[in-house]
């Protein structure tokens, strides 16, 4: 590892350069060692510099059934290098079930925002045994997972905290050898099923670090070395820790809305074999026939499910336009399609010049971007110009580079919404509705001709998910960048003092889920907006308006006299600066970087809007 | 000390990386208690550098029970010998 670039940058206070080369030295170090060295180096020049590293304060209390002080300042590092400023409370050896179902334990008292829990299989308090029936088999498995998801239940009632919960590795040996495969008490065989159904039962704040997979994908000889459980109660052995590690800060970056969304990808070399400009459509290797055709295509499907989970594919070729397209219209090994890309540069341009030009044609930061290419010197000149982009270190061997991107977890989620699953056509509907206002001259007219209609309601159970993930992924239409669990979004929903609204659009185009989501707290005569963001797919299609006048209709109903507009500012949020004021708010003074803005009910009135409310 | 330097090198190394303590007075008889910052956290990560560094594995009986380091370094001596 360098540790050396990492401490430099960090002296010379360049924080978001030291954390994007921290990230790339993780991503790729296992050397336990290593890492406990650079975070001691660290907390020796500085003690709150993991702290300072991150940007998003965040409180991690760590409990579990294992001796947890060793997996600690890994995991500092690894959330560090994922930006956030994680205060990390470290719980005793297998203090689990007290520290969560204690009301004034530690771990209460922390007030988390999320609890990481590391168990193994040694925690599991009953096993079957070879008389027992499926009908008792099926009751053992009901009772071990009672006896771990109930007290996440009473911490996170009592705190609101997220819970990361991993499952079990399999065990070292086998007993029943390979018979073990038919006989559902067989220890291995009950584990499978164990994880199963922790998996399944797992409410909508537990989150599962799938341990079993990540032993496997390792290897349980490698994962678990006996001897420190016997000596130390460590579960997973020290070259597995680093692995853990990164797991684990995936999963917290899902939750509070850091995951990438796009994967900008080079062609030549990349998506095929050869170069399609000097090669030809004939000569370029991809598909059946050739081992590293084949390999390509594998690396085109692995693409095309990532798609399909939600993740935006671009193009960026250094090549002359109509070759690069040859391929997808002409070779018919192709698994990626033309429209499976939202975008698509190929010229000659610098690289970081059209990955900056694709992140802002789709309106998302240059943080959501992960940027795929074969060619080291690329690599270096986009890394170079753009710090918050991830690169992952592709090697000259295509069978390599699904497993390559796929180990960087650059696009945990925690859940799926329906707007994941669509959302490369909604990216297509907005640009050609681009494409429709570029030539229309009066932009009231384009709006009209869009056919607007939306439904304006509170936060509502099923659209939680959404709610959540839009209130956690919004960096631009966002007046206060408030990061919120969906705990605490869930309390917000059923807190009176509060006023829930979201906005779900549809146009002639196609429906656009839900777009917009807004949050108030009325206390006496006023009512404070706490939180008010929209996708940018949406941008200057008039929904601001429409909430706007929502707004007001339900201030006057509760019969507030002033509503009060909040706004922080942020590198990202300045479309949203003068908001209030368009609407009709007047400037109410500045204090601590939050701008504030009033409403007297009274004197609000009704914005134009293009969209009628009430049906889809 | 006059035997096994490259292993006193390496320890030396070890030590800095995990406890930080660059210029240690490092003798035969000195124990984990004469130095600071050596508990049974930092004993455990030292035992498994140790192993990665050299490239064997302790048994499970001498991850706790070894008296001083002269004593470790003999050991490692001898596992790197294959004399165990």
């Amino acid at each position: 590892m360098n540790k050396g670039e990492v401490m430099e940058l960090f002296k010379r206070g360049e924080l978001g350069a030291a954390r994007a080369k921290l990230s790339a030295e993780l991503q790729v170090c296992d050397d336990y060692r290593a890492w406990l060295a650079l975070a001691r180096e660290l907390k020796t020049m500085d003690s709150n510099a993991l702290l300072a590293l991150g940007t998003i304060p965040s409180r991690v209390a760590l409990l579990g059934g294992a001796t947890l002080e060793m997996i600690a300042d890994p995991l500092r590092l690894a959330l560090a290098a994922a930006g956030f400023a994680a205060e990390l409370l470290v719980t005793g050896y297998n203090q689990f079930l007290f520290e969560m179902l204690n009301a004034e334990s530690q771990t209460v008292l922390f007030a988390p925002q999320l609890a990481i829990l590391v168990l193994s299989p040694y925690n599991i308090p009953e096993w079957p045994s070879p008389q027992d029936d499926r009908a008792k088999l099926e009751e053992i498995i009901e009772r071990n997972c009672a006896f771990f998801l109930d007290p996440c239940r009473v911490l996170h009632d009592r705190t609101g905290c997220d819970i990361i919960l991993n499952n079990f590795h399999p065990l070292p040996v086998r007993s029943w050898g390979n018979l073990s495969a038919k006989l559902a008490f067989a220890p291995e065989n009950f584990l499978l099923r164990l994880n199963l159904a922790v998996g399944e039962r797992a409410p909508s704040y537990v989150h599962i670090n799938d341990v079993a997979g990540l032993s496997n994908q390792m290897g349980l000889d490698r994962w678990f070395d006996s001897r420190y459980w016997y000596v130390a109660k460590q579960p997973i052995a020290y070259g597995c820790l680093a692995e853990y590690a990164r797991n684990t800060a995936s999963i917290v970056s899902a939750l509070l809305g850091r995951s990438r969304k796009c994967l900008i990808v080079d062609l030549d070399n990349t998506l095929w074999g050869g170069v399609i400009g000097d090669d030809g459509i004939e000569g370029i290797e991809l598909g059946e026939g050739s081992p590293v055709g084949e390999a390509y295509k594998a690396f085109q499907t692995y693409l095309l499910e990532l798609k399909r989970r939600g993740v935006l594919l671009a193009v960026c070729s250094k090549n002359d336009p109509a070759v690069a397209e040859l391929p997808f219209s002409q070779h018919p090994e192709m698994v990626l399609k033309r429209e499976d890309f939202v975008a698509f540069r190929a010229n000659w341009l610098p690289k970081s010049e059209n990955v900056r030009a694709i992140a802002s044609e789709l309106g998302i930061g240059l943080d959501a971007c992960v940027f795929v290419d074969d060619n080291p010197a690329e690599r270096a000149e986009v890394g170079q110009a753009i710090l918050e982009i991830a690169i992952p270190e592709m090697s000259d061997e295509p069978a390599e580079y699904p497993r390559i991107l796929d180990s960087g977890r650059y696009f945990e989620i925690v859940s799926l919404t329906a707007e994941d699953r669509r959302r490369t056509e909604t990216y297509h509907q907005r640009q050609t509705a681009t494409e429709i206002r570029a030539s229309a001259t009066d932009l009231s007219a384009y709006l009209r001709s869009l056919q607007m209609r939306a439904i304006v309601r509170p936060f509502e159970e099923i659209y939680m998910d959404r709610i959540v993930q839009l209130n956690n992924k919004t960096n631009q239409f966002n007046l206060t960048t408030h990061r919120l669990t969906a705990s605490q979004m869930r309390c917000m929903a059923s807190d009176p003092t509060y006023v829930t609204l979201t906005v779900r659009l549809q146009d002639r185009f196609g429906d656009l889920g839900l777009v917009s989501v807004f949050y108030a707290k009325v206390e006496g005569s006023t009512m404070t907006i706490e939180g008010w963001l929209m996708s940018c797919r949406v941008l200057n299609r008039s929904v601001e308006q429409l909430l706007a006048n929502e707004v007001v209709k339900v201030a006057r109903e509760r019969h507030v006299a002033e509503i009060v507009g909040v706004y922080i500012p942020t590198e990202r949020n300045g479309m949203v600066k003068s908001l209030y004021l368009d609407l009709g708010f007047m400037p109410s003074g500045e204090k601590d970087d939050h701008v504030y803005w009033r409403l007297p009910v009274e004197e609000a009135k009704t914005c134009e809007t293009f969209i009628e409310t009430g049906g889809l | 000390m006059n035997t096994h330097p490259e292993i006193w090198n390496k320890l030396r190394e070890i030590l800095a990386d995990i406890l930080g303590v660059e210029d240690i007075d490092l003798q035969p008889e000195t124990t984990a208690k004469n130095i600071p910052g050596w508990d049974s956290i930092s004993h455990i990560q030292i035992m498994i550098s140790i192993e990665k560094a050299f490239s064997f594995r302790f048994r499970t009986g001498e991850l706790s029970q070894l008296e001083n380091v002269g004593q470790l370094v003999e050991r490692i001596g001898r596992r790197v010998a294959g004399n165990e």
